[in-house]
């Protein structure tokens, strides 16, 4: 049996004592077309980057071609032949294809002169393995999407490569371009190249790879041959709903309360355009839809972060122009951003400072003084109404575990005393039972009378947890429906753009 | 009573004890060393009066660390402050002295002036334009003295009326007016940074200007107080300088940027931002006032004193971030140790 290509044994890793990886083992094979799956969140960019050096793991071994490592930098992994194609392809807009093809080549060889000459060769015998034809002096920032991809490819097999590693590589392009990209990878794939694809999208991966391997909260779920694998299981082993939740219950359909909030004909040049939808106290309004369906700039849009351009918000019946987060203070709404670690936490500053840091104005005594006996009160009064185990207000929010920093972020915006809450994927990277719980706090706050707009990817969340759901795409609401008149599977399809009418007859 | 103790201790800073001791220890190695000099009134006298003009130029810069920037122009805002002034007694004195008192407050006003247009240069580039602050306040620490040196075409301006010698130089019993302003106006400061919403939200944004980004939080309106009261800040000391040395000059005290950059980081207000106690700061003060004076005393070239302050700086920014990354290992090391024996206690069950 030929040797592993790539073997990680316990691999662990935490940042800032939040563990993101737990005791992951890998192998990959020469040849083997590997996929992995997981949600936001659930560590696999992580994984991605300790494979490629970009990260240190905190514990655990990584083995390359039959060499052991305990620390690997990026020089270390590229030299094994493993090469990460990231999102954005991270080519170079300024250069030419060939200056581009050849600038790893060159980096890593310590060629210390530009040979145009080099270049161009280098540049054409790669190309040719992927069998498409690109000028080779075009400017790198006058190609397509598709075309920047060949070019990120082509940049990675000039070197020795043995694994490489694609991230989403399908999501920004055509149906015709992905056989196109599928037909390049089986090329690599005789030649004994490994290829590791990141994706969601269950259809494509099923059509190339050989095995599946599916990761959530840091640890692997499911290491699968490919044709051994249930596929209407993948959501599933994704998600991970092991603990029933009670579904929501929206009570308020009888009263035919008023909408709290209201949005007419809403859009952001650029992000979304002409979405509308109204949210009655009581409501959990769920609105979903991939990445760049711009969902992310809805919400900010309706905290003032980025102002619509057009369109009207309506609060309580009254035209509410919302153009800063100040507007939106004032009129009690409240935002939970979508990355808790980078735009929700202070990680480095106290639980007080964290809870205290939406309504520090209004915690000062008779002469504008910061009242510290406020702020421990506030905190306290937080830790327990969100159920966290008692800590000092001054100790650190990093000291924290995941579930319990949400709480934090969640708290910190609960005591502005908001009358509406955006949440934008407030479970992502909380382990199985506090997500379970703030479902619970979400549906307790609805009950108490707030109107909830929930932003989220994961399916079984809109199901248990809202009751109408808005898919967008591509900036516009393409759907609309109450959440107990939709399956999970037609969720799903929708969402990914997959369903079908005749599907259903 | 053990647990009040306790918690007492807790709240004291780490920082405060070491600065602290090393205040201490200095003093007392000084004692040792030049003790007769060291101990005489007229040299405590005189490091009293010393540490005002540096000391306020490190509270400005204080004040821009904690907001994770940097205010490299404060000394020159000053020198503009004390040029300008003097220009405009040279011209405007009357020969018998009888609009003094009209013409000084004359200078309180051209002092705010000058610090809030400064600052609010530096927060408009830093802010409006979003230039880093190390590239907007070099720039404009060239600005400022730029235009200084046009107006005096590099001469000294001097021989200032006497009633303002005379505050410069005045004595509250054993201590000097100024210092005791100055302590003064350090203590508001100081409640400023630690007690109003402000000072919380200044020391949140140099933390994760992000995060108070999505708390709705101002960042800009933080940033154009920060620098207009690093200005303004700056301007006063520009009026002690005029007073204490009878003179100014667009060029004066260009060592004084780095040592208020050293007292900073020695008092563990870190330039990365948003972490360090204002507090401490009056530590760090009188730590390098020791050390300076001791170097004069002991006849130690000013040659080799710069040097060694670079050496200090340096070094306290490396201890600064080995401690920091120390830190963060541990935790992360901590965190898989426990999620690890969760997993065998599992595993037995």
């Amino acid at each position: 049996m030929a040797e592993h290509i790539l073997e990680l044994r316990n691999i662990s890793k935490a940042f800032s004592g939040n563990r993101v990886l737990n005791n992951v083992d890998l192998i990959i094979d020469p040849g083997e077309i590997v996929c992995l799956c997981g949600e936001n969140g659930s560590g696999k960019s992580t994984l991605i980057k300790i494979i490629s050096g970009v990260y240190t793991f905190d514990a655990g071994e990584v083995t390359i071609n039959g060499r052991c490592y305990h620390r690997l930098s990026a020089r270390q992994s590229i030299a094994e032949g493993i090469q990460v194609i990231y999102q954005d392809f991270s080519v170079f807009t300024n250069l030419s294809v060939a200056e581009n093809i050849a600038m790893n080549y060159r980096v890593h060889n310590k060629k210390r002169f530009i040979s145009d000459r080099f270049n161009r060769e280098l540049a054409r015998s790669a190309l040719a393995q992927t069998g498409v034809d690109l000028p080779l002096d075009a400017m790198v920032e006058q190609l397509s999407v598709a075309e920047k991809q060949i070019v990120a490819i082509s940049r990675a097999i000039c070197q020795d490569v043995r694994l490489i590693i694609m991230d989403e590589p399908t999501t920004a392009i055509t149906q015709k371009e992905i056989e196109k990209l599928f037909e390049i990878i089986r090329g690599l794939k005789r030649k004994g190249i490994a290829v590791m694809f990141v994706s969601h999208k269950l259809d494509e991966v099923m059509a190339i790879c050989d095995r599946i391997v599916i990761i959530r909260n840091g640890v692997m779920v499911v290491d699968s041959q490919a044709q051994d694998f249930p596929r209407e299981k993948l959501v599933f082993f994704m998600t991970g709903k092991e603990i029933e939740e009670e579904g929501f219950h929206y009570a308020g359909e009888e009263t035919e309360a008023k909408p709290l909030l209201q949005v007419e004909g809403l859009s952001l040049a650029g992000a979304f355009t002409d979405v509308s939808f109204s949210v009655r106290p009581g409501e959990i309004l769920a609105v979903t839809g991939q990445l760049g369906s711009g969902r992310t700039e809805l919400a900010e849009s309706l905290f003032g972060l980025r102002p619509a351009t057009s369109g009207t918000i309506y609060i309580d019946g009254v035209e509410t122009p919302i153009r800063s987060c100040r507007d939106a203070l004032d009129n009690r709404i409240a935002y939970l951003p979508e990355d808790r670690l980078s735009e929700g936490l202070m990680l480095r500053r106290s639980l007080g400072d964290n809870f205290s840091s939406a309504v520090i104005d209004k915690l000062t005594n008779r002469l504008g003084l910061v009242s510290e006996k406020r702020v421990e009160e506030l905190s306290v009064r937080w830790m327990t109404d969100l159920k966290m185990s008692p800590k000092h207000y001054t100790t650190l929010a990093s000291d924290f575990s995941g579930g319990n920093q949400q709480r934090i972020v969640l708290g910190k915006w609960l005591a502005s005393e908001p009358r509406i809450f955006v949440l934008n994927c407030p479970t992502v990277g909380v382990d199985v039972k506090s997500k379970s719980e703030i479902h619970a706090i979400i549906r307790d706050l609805a009950a108490q009378g707030l109107a909830i707009v929930l932003m989220s990817d994961d399916v079984g969340e809109i199901m248990a947890s809202s009751n109408r759901v808005l898919i967008m795409q591509g900036g516009r609401v393409v759907f609309e429906n109450d959440t107990e008149k939709v399956s999970e599977s037609e969720l799903n399809d929708r969402i990914i753009g997959a369903y079908r009418e005749e599907a259903v007859k | 009573m053990k647990t009040t103790t306790k918690r007492l201790l807790r709240r004291i800073d780490r920082k405060t004890v070491q600065l602290l001791l090393l205040a201490v220890v200095l003093f007392v190695v000084m004692i040792i060393l030049k003790g007769d000099k060291f101990l005489r009134a007229k040299n405590i006298e005189s490091m009293l009066f010393q540490l005002v003009e540096p000391g306020l130029f490190a509270m400005c810069i204080g004040l821009a660390y904690l907001s994770k920037g940097i205010d490299l122009s404060v000394v020159t805002i000053a020198n503009l402050v004390g040029v300008v002034n003097g220009i405009m007694l040279r011209t405007c004195l009357a020969p018998d002295g009888s609009n003094v008192g009209m013409l000084l407050a004359l200078c309180v006003v051209i002092a705010v002036g000058v610090g809030l247009t400064c600052g609010i240069i530096n927060a408009f580039f830093i802010s409006n334009i979003g230039i880093f602050p190390i590239l907007v306040t070099l720039g404009t620490q060239n600005l400022f003295m730029g235009i200084a040196m046009m107006l005096t075409q590099g001469r000294a301006e001097g021989n200032f009326p006497q009633p303002l010698m005379d505050f410069g130089n005045a004595m509250v019993g054993p201590i000097p007016l100024l210092t005791l302003l100055f302590l003064l106006l350090y203590a508001l400061m100081c409640v400023v940074v630690h007690r109003t919403p402000y000072g919380r939200k200044l020391q949140w944004m140099g933390s994760n200007s992000k995060v108070t980004w999505y708390t709705g939080i101002n960042n800009r309106r933080i940033t154009y107080v920060t620098y207009i009261l690093s200005g303004l800040l700056a301007a006063l000391a520009g009026l002690v300088i005029m007073a204490r040395t009878n003179s100014a000059k667009a060029d004066y005290g260009s060592t004084y940027v780095f040592q208020a950059l050293l007292t900073c980081v020695l008092a563990g207000i870190s330039p990365l931002g948003g972490t360090g106690k204002y507090y401490n700061l009056i530590l760090s003060i009188i730590t390098i006032q020791i050390t300076s004076t001791g170097f004069n005393l002991l006849r130690i070239s000013p040659l080799i004193r710069d040097s060694i302050f670079g050496i200090l700086l340096v070094l306290s920014i490396f201890i600064d971030y080995v401690s920091q990354t120390q830190r963060t290992r541990r935790l992360n090391r901590a965190a898989i140790r426990q999620l690890q024996q969760a997993g065998e206690k599992e595993a037995v069950e």
